[in-house]
């Protein structure tokens, strides 16, 4: 069972795991109750995101009770630290039914590990591109204000910003999305 | 600047030249209004003011905020108070040795039932509206009702197993001979999913900290019966907590950041006007809720019923008063009974040996003595002594004013007896009002 409130990987990583000989029982992709998913899928592994509020209900229907046998979490049968730091670094956590032997599930949690870490890589270099746009877009504002009020070249402002950038041991971008907003204001 | 008032606390002019082992840290927290010592810390420069730049993020799970801390991804988290203890005695999940030196607040959480549980229980002990501590045997009467009738049981929500809202929950449950594992169903609940399980009907009740039961009060789909307070004044709710080795590797660190959060902790108290920091909480980086709503307990007004006036309810949320900050190794006495009491660990566990590995009040007192502020000089209180505030001497310094510590049914804990407790506890089932009803 794949819980994921991110629809989009939560399908990826159902698709995944179907393509390679294992059968999801279940998606779950919003805050749905999940004992009742629990109790009509009866999952032997279920894989979460590490975050998802879901997992604290996880917890209960697994293994809190000392008398009980009931799924645990990956962390107490798996004794393999690297793994777990792995999938506590991308954001993924599973949870194993009694039972299932360690050999069957740690191709599954791997299969999932690596499918959080593309995504989180993928996501990653979304953020940077977007900044580094963002970035670009204050500077050629700034240049142009610079320009106007100066009266200087584009290559003079954009030596000006440069060198502002590197007394105040900022990035460039970061100065002039300063300086776009102080004379927004100043205006 | 939003502080007119000058802060209490500061490191005054004889700062040493310390060095931070790690002067930028992740710090996770759960959008819940006690998060506010964190928030306060980083929105008025309190980390800055200690060498620190730091990250603070919003997590969605409990389990999530041990795991992360538990692997290096935070380097300390906002955590329930038994945390440190169920993750060092890994009783569920994750087993990593892990401290606190720091309480961030007491108090915090509330009781709330379905409209349709509500009215069965003021039909069934019509007293129970005006003296909150007879919800209990209100419920009882209900549950043996239905019982009676061959209706299912009842469900209620609690937050995580090793929570305080767990074990608060039990212990109003079980003060009216209710046994919380055999006569409701109890399942964990994220809290923001509170609300909307109560209104689908798949809860009838539950007990979650703020704003949830505001929320379920405003939106009419439940009532309040009774505050965490008053089941138990002043009890501890959530702390710092970090992994040992990460103390033990960063000792300049983690004073830094004591520090720093006990400075925002005072600058909590020192505000006449309770309105800055529920305006710093309700941001969507935080919290992400209407201020209208978070503004009521946090500044001590609770709303019991919709369309009455707040009642006052001052202690409701205690951050710095009281040495709220303190990390008393009694109060992890007091968790380690109620695990035994419901079975979460080994009856012949040693009690006081877990209290010591993991509430660390020297660590506390080395990071709050630069302060120069008062801080108590015992590690274990009795609870269960004062139905008023009262006064707790430390050496050579000045009075302590701590809170007062009642249960609702009268209970006295002392931490050097741990096992005589769990005895009169579990002998005492049904005791609240027997007799009188």
């Amino acid at each position: 069972m794949v819980v994921d409130e991110d629809a989009a990987r939560g399908r990826a990583l159902a698709n995944v795991l179907n393509d390679s000989g294992y059968k999801v029982v279940g998606l779950v992709l919003t805050g749905e109750y999940l004992p009742s998913v629990m109790a009509d899928a009866k999952p032997d592994v279920v894989l979460i995101d590490i975050s998802s509020p879901s997992r604290d209900t996880l917890e209960m229907v697994s293994s809190i009770h000392r008398d009980h046998k009931r799924p645990v979490v990956m962390f107490a049968s798996d004794d393999d630290e690297q793994t777990v730091q792995a999938a506590v670094e991308a954001g993924v956590s599973a949870y194993v039914a009694d039972g299932l032997s360690l050999a069957k599930f740690k191709p599954i949690f791997q299969v999932a590990i690596a499918h959080f870490q593309k995504h989180q890589s993928l996501e990653r270099e979304l953020s940077t591109a977007k900044s580094s746009l963002d970035e670009r877009k204050f500077i050629d504002r700034a240049k142009g204000l610079l320009m106007e009020k100066r009266k200087c070249s584009e290559s003079e402002a954009f030596s000006l910003l440069r060198k502002m950038a590197m007394d105040r041991k900022q990035r460039i971008g970061q100065v002039a999305q300063e300086l776009v907003e102080l004379l927004q204001i100043v205006n | 600047m939003i502080c007119p008032s000058t802060p209490r606390l500061s490191t005054g002019k004889k700062t040493k030249m310390i060095r931070i082992e790690k002067p930028i840290l992740r710090i996770g927290f759960v959008p819940l209004t006690d998060c506010a010592p964190l928030v306060v810390a980083q929105e008025m420069g309190f980390f800055t003011e200690e060498g620190l730049t730091v990250d603070l993020v919003r997590e969605g799970s409990w389990a999530g905020i041990r795991d992360k801390v538990a692997y290096g991804v935070f380097d300390a988290a906002q955590m329930l108070a038994p945390m440190p203890i169920a993750t060092t005695l890994g009783i569920a999940g994750v087993r990593k040795p892990t401290i606190t030196a720091l309480s961030l607040d007491l108090n915090g959480n509330a009781i709330t039932v379905s409209n349709t549980l509500f009215e069965q229980m003021s039909e069934a002990l019509p007293q129970m509206v005006e003296d909150r501590k007879l919800s209990a045997k209100a419920l009882k009467n209900v549950i043996d009702d239905r019982k009676a009738k061959g209706k299912d049981k009842l469900t209620f929500g609690i937050v995580f197993p090793t929570s305080m809202h767990n074990y608060e929950l039990r212990y109003w449950m079980a003060s009216a001979g209710i046994d919380p594992d055999q006569d409701v169903n109890l399942i964990v609940v994220p809290p923001p999913q509170m609300v909307s399980f109560l209104k689908d009907k798949q809860l009838d009740g539950y007990c979650v900290g703020e704003p949830w039961n505001t929320v379920a009060t405003l939106s009419k789909v439940g009532r309040t019966v009774i505050t965490g307070y008053e089941i138990w004044n002043n009890s501890p709710e959530k702390v710092l907590g970090v992994n040992s080795d990460w103390a033990d590797r960063h000792p300049n660190t983690h004073f830094a950041l004591i520090r720093a959060v006990l400075k925002a902790c005072d600058w909590i108290e020192q505000q006449e006007d309770c309105q800055p920091v529920v305006e710093m909480l309700a941001s969507e980086k935080y919290v992400g809720a209407l201020p209208e709503i978070i503004g009521l307990t946090m500044c001590g007004k609770y709303q019991f019923e919709l369309g009455k006036h707040p009642e006052l309810m001052p202690d409701f949320n205690v951050f710095g008063r009281f040495a709220a900050t303190f990390p008393w190794r009694s109060h992890a006495i007091w968790f380690v009974t109620q695990m035994k009491r419901w079975g979460q660990v080994p009856e012949d566990w040693d009690e006081r040996m877990i209290a010591e590995a993991t509430y660390r009040p020297e660590i506390y007192r080395a990071a709050a003595s630069e302060l120069g502020i008062n801080f108590p000089t015992q590690d274990y209180k009795a609870e269960g002594k004062h139905d008023q505030p009262w006064t707790l001497y430390s050496d050579d310094r000045d009075a302590l004013t701590m809170g007062s510590d009642v249960w609702m049914d009268g209970q006295v804990f002392d931490p050097a007896k741990p096992a005589e407790y769990l005895a009169r506890l579990r002998q005492g089932r049904g005791g609240v009002t027997s007799g009188k009803l």
